[in-house]
């Protein structure tokens, strides 16, 4: 286990400089950059002249990428081109924020996805299914900004219950930081589970006609014992496979639920780096984001050895 | 399942985040005067100043304490407060003092400057300081102080050339002592109070002196700057050895940047904000029929709605096709509709407070299609296809572009209408790349015309973004930005104005509607003129 552990970190050094490299290069070919961001429009060519070279943005290309390169090699960020922020400052400030919102949306859609896709699967051609069928088919095609604008509009303007945006992240107002959690957190989970609760009735719909599900009732078991001891244990494989999968989008893809909710997020902290052309924010958030995904790459197939003991991850 | 099958997953998936990356990224106040001037600047006085510097009605009387939560649309990109963005206005200047400020009336009133002595020639400023000033730090401000920041603020790499155009030529500045700074110029400058007005005293020992990579905001303000939480909030708190006693009366203000206009007014309405800065104009409206709320524009208007031709673009390097297009905009219909009639419409690039203003002028290009026609025939030019380039980020030059393509087209002129992030709009406009109009606001109108143009991004004579140049225009405009005379100068500005008018490189809509609203409970707020507000008098009841 931990000599795959160790092969696996190895293997993600150069998934790690290929991503950034990628993202370096594209960023670039976008026409305008930092210098131009901070001079405005008023900027006469001497002043733009004097900022990129402040800036190093006058270096080719290549050696721009060797600096960071680096200086990332060495533990050291940067700082943002614009603000002269230390980025690992700024991540460190937005990375909880995003951990906190994704982890509590992937938490809720389980706990909303799983009792529906049993339930659908149980009562297949059913009304319940049917139901169950028409909401989740209701919050696949509601755009998570409307639905967010939506909450917003009922439980912060006019039940006044919860705030409409921004993040309290105050270890002495837990009421607080649990309330500014609620919609964005529920608005993410609630799409999120729609996906997932057909994803488990589909898979758990596939597993009832295996042979082992059949054994399983051929030996007399309960509808209960048959569903959580057998079909579900197998149906879950794939599924942690898309929550895997899921989780690790969410990360640096809740931008447009971090916008209308105002959640100070690594996504939406990029998508500033990118309008901005502040290349080092970029480069330094991708560059988190990539190391979580790995990460949870990682614990995923960690999960199948513990759900699955029939696979030895080792072995391979 | 193998090792080998895991890590392409894992590397796809990073790749895919990285291709998601790059896929978003193409989406992409005055005290009362301790002292008054000892010698009165000749300025013009306004002509029409409605209500800059004054504060919604407040009732009783003012009372000290607390938190002031107020929201905006948009961070700054850093901490230097000697660069300006239209950003700054709520958020950096918070901690800062200045010279000497513009009144209602915009006569400039002592601030860290108590008096000053002006020549005749208005080349030779002396410029008394305020004693016992200190800066949050707890360092005395100084002489030594003022002529530091003003070289600073000469540097471009720190303000990229922005408030440099507010110095005269050839600047000189030294300390006589402690307290008294003389500043001295090669040419008259008639401006130099729009140079006390804009230019923040900060603590030469908290900042970098060539770069605004700041990571404090250290001045003499009303507020001492805590903490910046870039991209989601600023923090600052009172500053109990204010030069100005017994204020600001707020113990603390919390700006929390929003990046939607909507999350701004949820925001002010569910309680959660007490003043919201750049709500949308419905919103506002909405609003200001609300006894809950004080609505008002930050005025007079710091800039204006207008678009300007690339003149090094054939056929618009034509005056005549520069004037047809100036005919062909429907500036009432425009500020009627799109702007709800909360402004008037007008083609000069002042506002009506501005010495430069001239009512007589400011309707010379109504809309009139047929003699927009006949010029272009007169021109020789027919087929015509224009680009019309603006960022989402100032939302009504999408409507604004639509109105005038549909009247373009009825004199045959195609307009091709191309949103752009900012960065990649400055990056067109600076190296004029654009084949027909770029759109922004114009800003710094409400200063001394002189200003005006030697600051602003459309009609600085020695390089603005319509690639205009004239030897005539050169002349006329520093004639006018080095005479000491207030009458001259005001003669000169309407020579000025006739020489805009005629030229057409720059076309003016509409003046701009920055916009505040606040609760009835947040009272005292002040307007300067160049779109920031001044906190130091404002009390919660």
């Amino acid at each position: 286990m931990g000599a795959f552990i160790l092969r696996r970190l190895l293997q993600s050094i150069p998934v790690l400089f290929f991503s950034t490299f990628v993202v370096f290069l594209v960023i670039h070919l976008i026409p305008g950059d930092a210098a131009a961001v901070l001079a405005g429009p008023n900027a006469s060519p001497e002043a733009l002249t004097a900022v990129r070279h402040e800036m190093g943005l006058d270096q080719p290309l290549p050696v721009q990428y060797a600096v960071w390169v680096a200086h990332v090699a060495q533990g050291d960020l940067g700082k943002s081109t614009l603000s002269g922020q230390p980025i690992s400052k700024l991540l460190l400030a937005r990375a909880p924020a995003t951990i906190e919102l994704t982890v509590t949306a992937m938490i809720l859609s389980i706990l909303i996805a799983l009792p529906l896709g049993i339930l659908s699967a149980t009562h297949v051609r059913g009304r319940l299914e049917w139901l169950i069928s028409t909401v989740q088919s209701l919050w696949l095609a509601i755009p998570n900004f409307w639905a967010g604008i939506l909450a917003i509009i009922v439980f912060s303007l006019v039940l006044r219950w919860l705030p409409p945006g921004g993040r309290v992240a105050d270890a002495n107002d837990l009421p607080g930081s649990i309330k500014s959690l609620i919609l964005p957190a529920t608005t993410l989970s609630l799409y999120l589970a729609a996906g997932l609760s057909r994803f488990i009735k589909f898979n758990l719909l596939e597993v009832f006609f295996d042979d082992f599900v059949r054994t399983a009732r051929a030996k007399g078991l309960s509808n209960t014992a048959v569903m959580y001891r057998h079909a579900l244990r197998n149906a879950m494989l794939p599924v942690i496979t898309i929550l895997g999968v899921q989780f690790a989008s969410l990360l640096g893809g809740t931008v447009i639920i971090e916008s209308v909710f105002s959640w100070p997020g690594v996504g939406g902290l990029m998508l500033d780096g990118i309008s901005n052309r502040d290349y080092t924010v970029v480069q330094g958030g991708l560059l988190l984001l990539v190391l979580l995904f790995i990460v949870i790459n990682l614990l995923v197939d960690l999960t199948y050895a513990v759900i699955d003991p029939r696979i030895r991850l080792g072995d391979a | 399942m193998s090792s080998g099958q895991l890590s392409r997953r894992a590397f796809l998936g990073a790749f895919a985040l990285g291709t998601s990356a790059a896929l978003l990224s193409a989406c992409g106040a005055p005290a009362t005067p301790a002292v008054a001037p000892t010698a009165p600047p000749a300025k013009p006085a306004a002509t029409s100043v409605s209500v800059a510097g004054t504060a919604p009605a407040a009732s009783g009387q003012p009372t000290s304490g607390g938190t002031l939560t107020a929201g905006k649309l948009g961070d700054v990109a850093n901490l230097d407060g000697h660069y300006w963005s239209p950003n700054a206005g709520l958020h950096v200047w918070l901690a800062y003092d200045t010279l000497a400020r513009y009144d209602a009336n915009f006569k400039p009133q002592p601030q860290l400057a108590e008096s000053w002595e002006v020549s005749s020639d208005l080349k030779q400023i002396t410029v008394n300081l305020r004693k016992g000033v200190t800066f949050h730090s707890g360092r005395e401000f100084t002489a030594d102080d003022v002529v530091w920041n003003l070289q600073r603020a000469l540097n471009p790499k720190v303000t990229v050339g922005i408030i440099t155009g507010f110095f005269g030529q050839d600047p000189t500045f030294t300390a006589k002592d402690k307290y008294t700074v003389v500043l001295q110029t090669a040419q008259p400058w008639p401006t130099v109070f729009d140079m006390f007005h804009v230019v923040n005293m900060l603590d030469k020992e908290n900042t970098d002196v060539a770069s605004n990579a700041q990571t404090k905001a250290v001045g003499t303000g009303p507020f001492v700057f805590q903490e910046w939480r870039q991209g989601e909030s600023m923090r600052f708190t009172k500053n109990k050895n204010y030069w100005q006693t017994g204020k600001p009366y707020l113990d603390e203000i919390i700006v929390n940047v929003r990046k939607d206009a909507q999350a701004l007014v949820a925001d002010l309405e569910s309680g959660a904000s007490q003043l919201v800065y750049a709500i949308s104009l419905q919103d506002f409206v909405r609003l200001k029929s609300d006894a809950n709320y004080n609505a008002q524009f930050l005025t007079p208007p710091a800039g204006m709605y207008q678009i300007q031709p690339n003149v090094t673009f054939k056929p618009l390097d034509d005056k005549r096709v520069r004037q047809a297009l100036n005919y062909a905009i429907d500036r009432k219909r425009i500020a009627d509709t799109l702007l709800l009639g909360l402004v008037a419409p007008q083609d000069l690039p002042w506002p009506a407070s501005s010495p430069a203003y001239e009512q007589a002028k400011n309707n010379l290009y109504a809309f009139d299609l047929d003699k927009a026609k006949s010029l272009l025939t007169q021109a020789g030019v027919s087929n015509l296809e224009l680009d019309f380039v603006h960022a989402p980020t100032l939302p009504e030059y999408a409507t604004i572009a639509q109105i005038y393509q549909a009247d373009l087209a009825k004199i045959g002129v195609k307009l091709n209408v191309k949103s752009m992030d900012i960065a990649a709009l400055f990056d067109v406009i600076h190296s004029q790349k654009y084949n027909g109009f770029y759109t922004l606001n114009d800003s710094w109108t409400a200063m001394e015309p002189a200003s005006t143009i030697s600051v602003g991004a459309s009609l600085n004579p020695k390089i603005n973004n319509a690639g205009f140049k004239d030897a005539q225009y050169t002349e006329l405009a520093a004639k006018a930005a080095a005479e000491p005379d207030a009458a001259k100068r005001k003669e000169l500005y309407s020579q000025l104005n006739d020489y805009i008018l005629d030229q057409s490189f720059g076309m003016t809509i509409a003046p701009t509607t920055s916009r505040v609203v606040a609760k009835k409970s947040v009272n005292g707020l002040e307007f300067r003129f160049n779109d920031v507000m001044y906190f130091g008098n404002v009390w919660l009841s």
